[in-house]
């Protein structure tokens, strides 16, 4: 019975990612997304510049409370350590945390007029964050480079390829989760903002690495995702040396855990989530 | 291979789960005792249908409001799944129903072509090869640059309808677009819906213009309560709903 299944759910996920369905909507997917991009900042002088100006000016304002309470030597150095950790996280919580409202807002309207395959809005809404991470990351280039005059550049900045194919690979499946999960069970809309409190809190966003390592905390620290993708990100970026290979497992894991949930939510909700949105 | 629609004992219903009466108003009802009648867990759209239609078919759908045809019209394009049944279509199936929603309002009117295009499933080859037929079928010239935001609605129903009957298919479901836009362009539209019709082989209209339907079709459906009430000539179908109706 457990081979039927296994059986079963990868011919769905054949069916979901082969060429006569998912990929056929690949355009759609890019669309979805770019005109995500431009709505956010629609009419907005600014526009895109802001999300390079947004890091800065919050990591700036962090950084020095941050820093002046805890009596930091350097200022310069918490406004880094913020900057890349506001980035990251920003990544990390929308693309999963903001997923909630995809059944609901986004595919509710689309689903009722063509037959599209609902992963195609979690996955656009991935390529939506990941850009936006992307863009938001010369946000730390111009600080690191022109402000702090940091030496980022090494070869291990080769491993950022592999740190964002990953963390779309964990991203993903939890995106699918919350976004079907919160469509058919409307109060998660309501827990996962406070969820991604916890987490926010409990990830060396802007508290220092140093806090995490305590007994208290050290086994959650070891197990938790957002640590590993900001230790990546800060030995890449920061500190120029090669990241930990356990942080991209723990990463992979967690890709594979997601994926393992949300490949039966996705067969389950294939004729039911048009009636949800 | 010949193009064909077959649906098996077609069944279809709406889960109501997601609509409940909220803690607040449960509460209230128990203070003042009231007992209001809790909300079935589904509405039941389609009830049992069968029916096979071939190619070259013109198959019209009446009923009244609420009978079923909108429903039927999304089960053969394949937006609904059916709950019971089967539903098998060999030709590509295009739907133009709800046309004048589904837009990037602060998108220009050229983009939303891409957008709406994309919907359908094609290119965005296919669709630029077709782009400037489109906007000359608009008549809304440079406005088509212009965020949709900035359109009256007939303007919106006019790039609407000129998107959805560009780019077709073998099967073309269509529900209840020819009320829209001025008598100018409902004129440039029937004609251009007269094309597309005889182009597909196998059609499916649903409309509450009985005139118009005993015009286009050649077969009748009619659809009462999720059910086939009627199934034969377009003439004798309607013959048959009027009748019901009014008595």
């Amino acid at each position: 019975m457990l081979e039927r299944f296994a059986l079963m759910a990868f011919n769905q996920m054949l069916l979901r990612f082969a060429p006569t369905g998912l990929w056929q909507m690949r355009f759609l997917a890019i669309h979805l997304a770019s005109s995500k991009l431009r709505a956010r900042f629609a009419r907005s002088r600014i526009g895109l510049l802001w999300l390079i100006l947004n890091p800065i000016i919050l990591s700036s304002i962090i950084g020095f409370i941050i820093g002046r309470l805890t009596q930091s030597d350097s200022i310069g150095d918490m406004v880094i350590y913020v900057l890349v950790g506001i980035v990251t996280f920003d990544w990390f919580s929308q693309s999963v945390a903001l997923s909630s409202g995809l059944l609901s807002n986004e595919a509710s309207t689309l689903l009722r007029q063509a037959p599209l395959p609902f992963s195609i809005f979690p996955i656009q809404h991935v390529l939506y964050t990941t850009v936006s991470f992307l863009l938001s990351m010369i946000s730390y280039i111009f600080v690191a480079t022109f402000v702090m005059g940091i030496e980022w550049v090494s070869v291990y900045n080769f491993y950022f390829i592999p740190l964002v194919l990953v963390s779309i690979f964990f991203f993903l499946p939890f995106s699918i989760l919350i976004s079907v999960l919160a469509g058919v069970f409307r109060e998660l809309a309501h827990i996962i903002p406070h969820v991604m409190l916890v987490i926010y809190y409990t990830s060396p966003v802007f508290i220092p690495r140093s806090v995490f390592d305590g007994d208290v905390i050290s086994g959650y620290t070891a197990l938790n995702p957002v640590t590993a993708i900001l230790d990546i990100q800060r030995d890449l970026l920061t500190y120029a040396t090669a990241p930990n290979a356990y942080d991209f497992l723990l990463l992979a894991a967690w890709g594979v855990i997601g994926w393992c949930l949300a490949v039966p939510l996705l067969i389950w909700g294939r004729r039911r989530l048009v009636f949800y949105g | 291979m010949s193009v064909k629609i077959e649906l098996s004992s077609v069944s279809l219903a709406y889960p109501l789960l997601n609509y409940h009466r909220g803690l607040l108003s449960r509460v209230a009802d128990a203070f003042v005792g009231q007992n209001l009648a809790r909300l079935p867990a589904e509405v039941v759209a389609l009830n049992g249908v069968s029916l096979t239609i071939f190619e070259g078919e013109r198959v019209g759908i009446v009923g009244k409001n609420g009978a079923g045809k909108s429903t039927l019209l999304r089960v053969l394009s394949g937006v609904y799944p059916p709950t019971q049944g089967t539903v098998q279509a060999s030709g590509s199936v295009q739907g133009i129903y709800d046309i004048g929603t589904g837009f990037e309002m602060h998108q220009s009117g050229r983009q939303n072509i891409l957008y709406r295009g994309l919907i359908m499933g094609h290119t965005p080859d296919q669709i630029r090869a077709r782009e400037e037929e489109i906007i000359k079928f608009t008549g809304l010239g440079d406005r088509i640059n212009t965020p949709l935001a900035s359109y009256s609605t007939g303007m919106i129903v006019r790039l609407a309808f000129a998107i959805s009957t560009i780019l077709t298919g073998d099967i073309l479901v269509v529900d209840e677009i020819f009320s829209a836009g001025d008598i100018n362009f409902q004129n440039k539209a029937a004609r251009r819906m007269e094309k597309i019709m005889e182009d597909a082989k196998i059609l499916v209209f649903c409309s509450h213009n009985l005139a118009q339907v005993s015009e286009l079709c050649t077969r009748g459906i009619w659809i009462d309560g999720g059910q086939i009430a009627y199934d034969g000539a377009i003439d004798d179908t309607i013959d048959a709903y009027v009748e019901h109706t009014q008595s």
